[in-house]
């Protein structure tokens, strides 16, 4: 089987920003993603949790997969973009089987 | 002053102040006692539906003479309310401006449970209230938002996020979100119906609602403290501020409440609703609109600080004041 190099984009987001985020990801062509709502942790932001009624203080992870050209150009935009909210955006490699997917 | 002393102690032995008091104890000795987030959520629906309804049902008794006045004077309050709070928070050198600007929006805005919890209050002394007051709720929620967001930009200026969040996101945020909807939906339906129609729901809006209030004030109690202990970036002079500027805010709702011409119940709800501070619907658009001001400082204020005073000692203290002014 052939396999495809492709990038995985994580990016753990305040709750309120998901709906910009996955705006800004499939503005750059992104043809999928993944949410995980309701993630909690610890960081620079202080302690983030998801038993407060505000829901301020609250994560939701967002999945994506793009060809590294795509991923690099929104890591590098995630800087500014998301300097004020509570961010944290990764790249790695994966590998997929269905290119035209990604 | 005794007597005033007297009614605080009463109302601390209020069943639903004493579940506030046991969420609190709970969360205090790092219990696990945890109310299931949707049970939570559906519980804050109930009790907004049913005091919209409670609220729409006495204006239908009333008439609506005053309506209008009573709505101009609560957008007011909200827009110039967190002028006050910034400027006490300035002075006090607290926080910086931007912190300072956020931290106001929250006190000019208002909190639900706090005004729910001040209906059950003055309905168990017997004190009626127009129904107005929960259009007034209604008006008073988005206003100061708008003030503090001119005094953070009037602060910082230039220095806005680069990327600003789309504008009709945040209007809908604070216009239609969830709780303004249920609450004015609530007040319609109450209205419409009248009182022969509200008959048909009265076991569910009247006869249940203080143990409802009971069950999501133990939940309000456990978050209150739980906030609390999370939170690291509280002063005295921020502690000092959120149990002062109630006290403040409460005396100007009081005295709007005199011009309107509003009796004790009327007048001990507008107090409530100038002293309370928004938890929910405030840190949502600040985190949206201004996300350089920190919900660690201003969700923890409104939360921890401000909500359970005005719960156990600010209700009380406000209808002392509104009996005394009617006598």
């Amino acid at each position: 089987m052939d396999v495809h190099r492709r990038k995985k984009i994580e990016i753990v987001v305040e709750s309120g920003m998901l709906a910009e985020v996955v705006d800004w990801l499939v503005g750059h062509g992104v043809r999928g993603y993944t949410t995980i709502p309701k993630v909690s942790g610890f960081g620079r932001q202080g302690r983030r949790a998801t038993d407060e009624p505000s829901g301020v203080f609250e994560n939701t992870l967002v999945i994506a997969i793009a060809p590294e050209p795509v991923a690099r150009q929104i890591l590098a935009e995630s800087v500014e973009r998301l300097r004020d909210y509570a961010a944290i955006v990764y790249l790695s490699d994966v590998e997929v089987a269905r290119p035209d997917h990604f | 002053m005794v007597e005033i002393l007297s009614l605080a102690g009463a109302n601390l032995l209020s069943p639903m102040v004493l579940c506030f008091v046991l969420g609190a104890v709970a969360a205090a000795i790092r219990s696990d006692l945890e109310i299931p987030e949707a049970i939570a959520k559906g519980l804050a629906i109930y009790l907004m539906l049913a005091i919209g309804m409670k609220g729409g049902l006495a204006l239908a008794k009333s008439g609506a003479d005053n309506v209008l006045a009573a709505f101009m004077a609560a957008l007011a309050l909200s827009f110039s309310l967190p002028l006050l709070a910034y400027g006490a928070l300035r002075a006090l050198r607290a926080v910086g401006p931007v912190d300072a600007a956020a931290v106001a929006a929250h006190y000019g805005s208002v909190s639900v449970v706090t005004f729910v919890t001040a209906v059950e209050f003055i309905g168990a002394r017997g004190a009626a209230y127009d129904g107005v007051l929960v259009a007034m709720l209604a008006a008073m929620e988005t206003p100061a938002i708008v003030t503090g967001l001119l005094l953070a930009r009037r602060a910082i200026g230039a220095t806005m996020p680069q990327v600003p969040v789309r504008r009709a996101k945040l209007l809908r945020e604070v216009l239609v979100n969830g709780s303004i909807v249920v609450l004015v939906g609530g007040f319609v339906i109450g209205w419409a119906a009248g009182p022969v129609g509200m008959k048909k729901v009265e076991p569910f809006v009247v006869d249940i609602f203080n143990g409802m209030l009971c069950l999501f004030l133990l939940d309000m109690g456990l978050v209150a403290v739980r906030q609390l202990r999370s939170a690291r970036e509280l002063s005295p002079r921020l502690i000092a501020f959120a149990l002062t500027l109630p006290l403040a805010n409460g005396a100007i709702g009081v005295a709007a409440a005199q011009l309107l011409g509003f009796g004790v119940g009327s007048t001990t709800l507008l107090a409530t609703l100038c002293a309370s501070a928004s938890y929910i619907a405030v840190p949502a658009a600040m985190r949206l609109a201004l996300p350089q001001a920190r919900p660690a400082i201003y969700v923890t204020l409104s939360l921890g600080v401000t909500f359970p005073f005005n719960i156990a000692v600010g209700i009380p203290l406000y209808f002392a004041v509104a009996e005394r002014l009617a006598r």
